[in-house]
């Protein structure tokens, strides 16, 4: 039996039938066909066909909400990306969304291509080549040009991180060479780009030196910790999320933040984050460490937060719409002026989906609203 | 009122066994351990005795009141003399070996002296701090100074210190101030003593999962959603809203409930991986009882397999869903969603088909699981017995009542998950194992009952005390009790006439004595319940009050009254009344009777030679009384002997084997193979039976017997069965897979279905044993070859417990579960040499071909065929599946109404090898308590002949079932009509069938219930 069919398969046995997955499920809620109970138990009756010819196996948000009910553990995601493979292969592909430009620059950046990714660092601070911290920056700067038409900088998120460091005194290492992490063309079932990517990255961070990772995109970041070490081997340098950085090490670090009149916020927890990284805590921790700002949470939070209804750059319809503007409405009802993402591509699907909506909370990037309340001396 | 004395000058061994942990296994344990002749030490770490099932309003799957069940089981085990309650207790620790353990305990200081306390509630009623009532699962506050509810045994007030204003800020003293006996001790300190004991019982229990763990279903936030127990507490009439059923937040009737089940079981993620066994009956009992109350509330039940594995669940749940129309839907529910403006709750759940549904209600009921109490994992830790990977305490394998720690035994939740009647008969399992040990000290330490004087009252004109129960709201929420007793009150010898909350229980007891003392009461009339329960508990109180028992008289104004004119409060009323005044006039012409006594057989006849029979000659045995074992067959085993192996890694195979050796060469116990009882004469104590076999028919004396015929495997008729060499039995393909591995080996492709004659409308019961039978099958299997393809076709999943571990372990071993309707079978075709199982799978609603090398059918369990006819030598009754009946399902689960009869194994129904063992031994500790006796009392209400008027025609005798009425020669010469004072009934057949009127029965003699019609 094919190994990967087997790891899977053994997953999915365990099921029970209860329907908590698909009861948990936000895009069962909107795609009346879509249900992980009846896709696993399909594939577990070797009835495959279905899944792997329709358009299903694509709505998958791999956001994780049934995998963190379900009573036997099955890891649905898991389950659902070793199926693309399997239907990529068979010539079934997702609907790319934004035309497919980003999946074609990660494509490029397979290839020998000069990149000029640290043209807005020379402008915000100093960075090295070569060090201990490599600040693994991600596509913000592709997100940056191709998201202009919402009104947002992404980049002000890599700017903003940069500010933190060098006030901490750390001037990390930032590099041309850097590629796409590959977590969109793993969630699309295209393995080879996605193990391409990350040989490359590993030979950029290994050159420089460095110890430590430390990532603002949550992608990234759980796409090292748990992706890389199952296909590329074990990483010789430590993987960190720049929360868990910060939160380590902000409060010894001298940096003072100023108060901001009367400000709530409420923290918008990313999949990737939350549930498939468990990093719950230290975004929480950052944002009450800031005086006079009062944290409220949403009534979904933490393990139970809703996805922001797009993943990977596919599919985006009207259920992601439908979503995000649930989950808006629910930033909403908590009183917060303010609505925190810690990952940019939340950030962009709720802005979309806001542009369309009678709503005036503001959504502002974790670490640009860190840097906006540093204390200016 | 008793005197203890050394029987023997010193015993070996102490005479006396700990139970730890009151809750029903508890209880059962400590009865059955004080009524064999030990003393009982019942230690507690509460308050008060009782544990969760006198929480409960009803019980499945007869729907009878709990604590109206309970009621007189903790009256007698609060009024045996040979049982010493140590509530309020804990264990401290165990020093010494089996036979001469000393156990230290702490006598926690309840800060009130219960020798003065009376229980008049006046402290608590001035009690200014209001706490948390964990007995009520906090659904209303209780004071700082309490009793958990009114029939609490012991009935003594404790102050709960952690919340006392005194003893946290050093004043208030209220209590003490309004206490008339200065009962309030503030500085009362803990006490430390040590006991000698010769066994230690573990009965702490379980603990109820923590819903909000599952912070998705939003408990202790939303104030509609609610736990099972809490649930419970609403429905019980004694409960904090008197039995009605309102939501938290406005106190309104809800429309629509919704149940969900699992919370905090079959949960791997939250690390409590097995099903906690009663959850499905419990939700389905209280959505009946819902729909009882009131047609007009909804009822949904969400949940994964409905596990309906006792006796009786299937026909009780079905009977829900028909005559109750409780809705059942199979999904769980990944979220409660509040709806702030009317604080409903909305659940969404996905459909067979894959559509989702929002569904809004009005209040959900969390079925939250059953966990270890951490207590006794405290204690466990303690004394050194290990803990399971579940975290109960371990026991062995076929010897479920048995830790790791000689002399120290377990039973009921503290060894797993189980319902009442499995923590019933493990409590008497474990009274059995646990005074095994002790045989030779039976007796050295219990009290010697002193006789109590009876004032004599024939020349005393009849002065009667009537005393009308509410019986909470069961019987003062239809019937105007006050106004029943100055009804009462008016009628002619009634001196005395009351009413009272509940008249069975120990404060009130204590009254009527009182009361029969004051008034110099000659007979006692109580308007209350029926004489099956309570009649004895009454009598005794009389008795102790130095009246003659028989001059009392029970009003049924409950069942036959309240309960069923629920909707004509005044009418019932006006019958209550009526049914007082019969009494009345009944109770004027009551007269003292006496018993009698006769000498007890002290040995025991088992019927059956199984695994249950076999279990049941030895505890006899071991306990030092003899035992006549008669078996059907040439061969001693049953059913055990081809059961090689069991999901938990033990043998009945083999254990069985041993089991018979020795049996065989123990002196105490004597076999008779190819043998059959023709003839059971005699009554509870003195038997005779006929045992015939092929060398001729012989008689034995014997004081109770035991019946352990067991059951088989039905035989299909069905899926090709019988005509196809590839469809086997469950047991049959054991067979293969232990006979010839090397053939198992081959097959690849093997189809499982369950139910087959389970289930069915005409045997609607589950044969238990068959899931758990077929997943460790399919484990065999898998070892054997592990490419082979596994496929069970089922209904319900019932693996309950920890065998839930077993199932988990096959679905990870790749063995595929197909659910199916039971009007859509699967159907089994021949396919060239093999065959082609179609099924239509219910979740995925198509059709899925199975070609198969192999069919496994997982068949019924039958009764024997030869049960019917013992039934009848035995005039014991069978159930309507043909299983043999006990008493009670829930409380006497080991006894036969008729006394001296007990049963276990597969004779009562399906069950494992493990369970039919501790059945057996629990139905020995049962029958203990007639033969570790010397005497039975006979009782008085027998036919009385009168010499005068009888003619010897030999009517009566012809008529009597029991053979217990005969026409001799007497002493004056003449023939006459004789009654056997032991074995008659007093049926009153005799009584109909003498022409002259000289039979008639003591205390229903013609004049006395003639009055009750005529006045």
């Amino acid at each position: 039996m094919d190994p990967l069919k087997h790891l899977t398969q053994k997953q999915i046995d365990y099921c029970m039938e209860c329907g908590l997955c698909t009861g948990s499920c936000p895009v069962s809620r909107e795609l009346s066909n879509f249900s992980p109970r009846q896709m696993i138990k399909q594939v577990l009756l070797d009835l495959e066909s279905d899944l792997m010819n329709g358009r299903e196996i694509w709505a998958c948000l791999s956001c994780a909400a049934c995998s963190e009910r379900c009573p036997v553990e099955i890891d649905f995601p898991e389950f659902i990306s070793a199926r693309r493979q399997q239907a990529r292969d068979a010539g079934n592909v997702p609907q790319e969304s934004h035309h497919g430009v980003l999946q074609t620059i990660a494509g490029l950046q397979t290839r020998e291509v000069n990149q000029q990714r640290t043209y807005w660092a020379r402008e915000a601070g100093v960075f090295a080549d070569t060090g201990d911290v490599f600040y693994f920056v991600g596509c913000l700067p592709f997100f940056d040009v191709t998201f202009r038409y919402l009104n947002l900088s992404p980049l002000d998120t890599a700017r903003s991180v940069l500010t933190l460091l060098n006030k901490m005194g750390v001037e990390p290492v930032i590099s041309d060479h850097e590629r796409c992490c590959g977590h969109d063309a793993l969630w699309c079932g295209d393995h080879s780009t996605f193990r391409r990517l990350a040989e490359l990255n590993l030979e950029v961070i290994r050159s420089s030196g460095a110890k430590t990772v430390v990532f603002s995109c949550p992608e990234g970041y759980v796409t090292f910790k748990k992706y890389y070490p199952q296909h590329v081997g074990e990483l010789p340098f430590e993987v960190l999320h720049m929360t868990e950085f910060l939160s380590r090490e902000l409060p010894n670090a001298g940096v003072s933040f100023q108060s901001s009149s009367n400000r709530t916020v409420t923290y918008h927890d990313p999949c990737r984050l939350g549930r498939l990284a468990g990093v719950y805590d230290p975004p929480r921790q950052l944002l009450e460490s800031l005086p006079d700002t009062v944290l409220v949470e949403m009534e979904r939070n933490r393990q139970y937060a809703l996805c922001c209804g797009t993943s990977a750059w596919m599919e985006c319809s009207s259920c992601s719409k439908a979503i995000q503007v649930e989950r808006i409405e629910e930033a909403g009802q908590t009183g917060a002026q303010t609505l925190i993402t810690a990952c940019p591509k939340c950030q962009i699907h709720l802005s979309c989906a806001r542009s369309a909506m009678d709503s005036d909370i503001e959504i502002i990037d974790l670490y640009a609203y860190l840097a906006m309340r540093l204390t200016t001396e | 009122m008793t005197q203890k004395t050394r029987l023997t000058a010193q015993a070996e061994k102490t005479g006396s066994v700990t139970v730890i942990g009151s809750g029903i296994a508890g209880i059962q344990a400590a009865l059955d351990v004080a009524s064999s002749g030990f003393r009982v030490h019942l230690v507690e770490e509460k308050a008060n005795v009782g544990g969760v099932m006198a929480q409960l309003d009803k019980t499945f799957p007869t729907n009878d009141c709990s604590s109206c069940m309970m009621g007189p089981k903790i009256a007698k085990l609060a009024t045996h003399p040979d049982i010493e309650i140590l509530a309020y207790t804990d264990v401290l620790g165990l020093n010494g070996e089996p036979g001469r353990f000393q156990v230290t305990l702490k006598k926690k200081a309840r800060a009130v002296d219960p020798q003065k306390c009376v229980a008049c509630n006046i402290c608590a009623e001035k009690c200014p701090q209001k706490v948390p009532d964990p007995f009520n699962m906090h659904l209303q506050p209780r004071k700082a100074i309490y009793i958990p509810y009114p029939q609490a045994v012991p009935l003594v007030y404790t102050i709960d210190k952690e919340h006392c204003i005194y003893f946290k800020k050093g004043k208030c003293r209220v209590c003490e101030k309004v206490c008339n006996n200065k009962a309030i001790l503030f500085d009362q300190e803990d006490e430390i003593i040590t006991l000698e004991t010769g066994a230690l019982i573990l009965a702490g229990g379980l603990e109820l999962f923590d819903a909000r763990r599952k912070q998705e279903y939003g408990y202790g936030r939303w104030p509609n959603v609610i736990t099972s127990l809490q649930y419970e507490r609403m429905l019980s009439a004694a409960g904090p809203f008197r039995g009605r059923i309102q939501r938290l937040s406005d106190g309104q009737r809800p429309g629509r409930i919704a149940w969900i089940q699992c919370v905090g079981s079959r949960d791997s993620h939250l690390g409590n991986d097995y099903c906690s066994s009663v959850c499905c009956m419990s939700a389905t009992k209280q959505a009946m009882i819902t729909r009882e109350h009131s047609l007009d509330i909804d009822t949904t039940i969400f949940f994964i397999d409905m596990r309906a594995h006792g006796k009786g669940f299937d026909r009780f749940y079905e009977r829900s869903a028909s005559d109750n129309t409780v809705r059942y839907v199979r999904s769980l529910i990944s979220r409660v969603v509040p709806n702030p403006e009317d604080d409903s709750l909305c659940i969404t759940y996905c459909e067979p088909d894959r559509s989702l549904r929002d569904e809004t209600y009005d209040m959900v009921v969390l079925s939250v699981g059953l966990c270890p109490n951490p207590s006794t994992v405290q204690l466990a830790k303690v004394i050194g017995v290990p803990l399971n990977e579940q975290g109960f305490i371990a026991s062995q394998p076929l010897d479920i009542v048995a830790t790791a720690k000689p002399g120290v035994y377990v039973c009921g939740g503290a060894q797993g998950p189980k319902d009442i009647p499995d923590s019933v008969q493990q409590g008497s399992s474990a009274a059995a194992q646990a005074t095994a040990v002790l045989a030779d000290s039976r007796g050295s330490l219990v009290a010697v009952p002193r006789s109590l004087p009876q004032r004599d009252v024939s020349a005393e004109a009849p002065s009667i005390g009537v005393f009308v129960c509410h019986c909470g709201v069961n019987i003062a929420g239809v019937v105007d009790v006050e106004a029943v007793a100055d009804f009462a009150r008016k009628l002619s010898n009634v001196t005395y006439a009351t009413h009272c909350m509940f008249a069975c229980s120990t404060d009130q007891l204590r009254e009527m004595q009182q009361a029969i003392s004051d008034h110099q009461l000659n007979r006692v009339v109580v308007a209350s319940c029926t004489p099956r329960t309570h009649e004895p508990i009454f009598r005794k109180t009389l008795q102790e009050a130095g009246l003659n028992p028989y001059l009392f008289e029970l009003a049924n104004i409950r069942e036959h009254d309240s309960w069923v004119h629920q909707a004509e409060p005044e009418a019932a009323t006006q019958k209550a009344k009526e049914l007082v005044r019969m009494s009345v006039s009944r109770a004027r012409l009551l007269e003292p009777l006496y018993e009698g006594s006769y000498e007890v057989v002290q040995s025991a006849l088992v019927i059956g030679g199984g695994l249950a029979g076999l279990s049941a000659a030895l505890s006899f045995a071991q306990q030092g009384f003899e035992a006549t074992l008669v078996e059907r067959t040439a061969e001693l085993g049953g059913n055990a002997r081809t059961l090689a192996y069991t999901e938990d890694g033990s043998s009945p195979a083999r254990y069985v084997q041993d089991l018979i050796e020795e049996v065989e060469n123990q002196p105490l116990i004597t076999v008779c193979k190819e043998a059959q009882v023709t003839s059971t004469v005699g009554s509870c104590g003195d038997f005779t039976s006929q045992i015939a076999d092929k060398n001729g028919s012989r008689s034995i004396s014997h004081g109770v017997v035991v019946v352990a015929t067991g059951g088989q495997e039905y035989k299909p008729t069905e899926y090709l069965y019988g005509r196809h060499p590839r469809v086997v039995t469950q047991k049959e393909f054991e067979d293969l897979l232990q006979a010839a591995p090397e053939k198992a080996k081959q097959l690849q492709h093997v189809t499982m279905i369950q139910c087959v004659g389970s289930r069915e409308p005409e045997f609607l019961y589950c044969s238990r044993v068959c899931c758990t039978a077929a997943v460790k099958n399919s484990l065999q299997l898998k070892t054997i070859n592990p490419d082979a393809q596994i496929s069970v076709l089922y209904r319900d999943i019932r693996t309950f417990g920890f065998k839930e571990t077993a199932y988990l372990q096959a679905r990870r071993q790749g063995v595929r579960f197909y659910r199916f309707e039971l009007d859509r079978k699967p159907e089994v075709t021949r396919h060239a040499d093999t065959l082609l199982v179609s099924v239509f799978d219910a979740q995925l609603q198509t059709t899925v071909q199975l070609p198969s090398d192999l069919v496994v059918l997982s068949a019924a369990i039958r009764p024997r065929p030869e049960s019917r006819e013992l039934a009848e030598t035995l005039r014991l009754p069978l159930d309507e599946d043909g299983f043999f009946m006990e008493a009670h399902p829930k409380l006497r689960p080991l006894d036969f109404a008729a006394p001296g009869f007990f049963l276990c194994g597969l004779a009562q129904g399906p069950k494992f090898a493990d369970e039919s063992i501790s059945q057996a031994r629990g139905a020995v500790s049962r029958a203990l308590a007639v033969l570790s006796r010397k005497k039975i009392a006979t009782d008085s209400m027998i036919n009385r002949v009168d010499a005068q008027l009888c003619r010897a025609c030999g009517e009566c005798e012809k008529a009597c079932c029991f053979e217990a009425i005969k026409v001799k020669q007497v002493d004056s010469g003449r023939q006459q009509a004789v009654v056997t004072a032991a074995q008659c009934t007093g049926c009153g057949v005799c009584n109909v069938a003498c022409p002259t009127g000289a039979a008639s029965l003591a205390h229903y003699k013609d004049e006395q219930i003639n009055r009750m019609i005529e006045d």
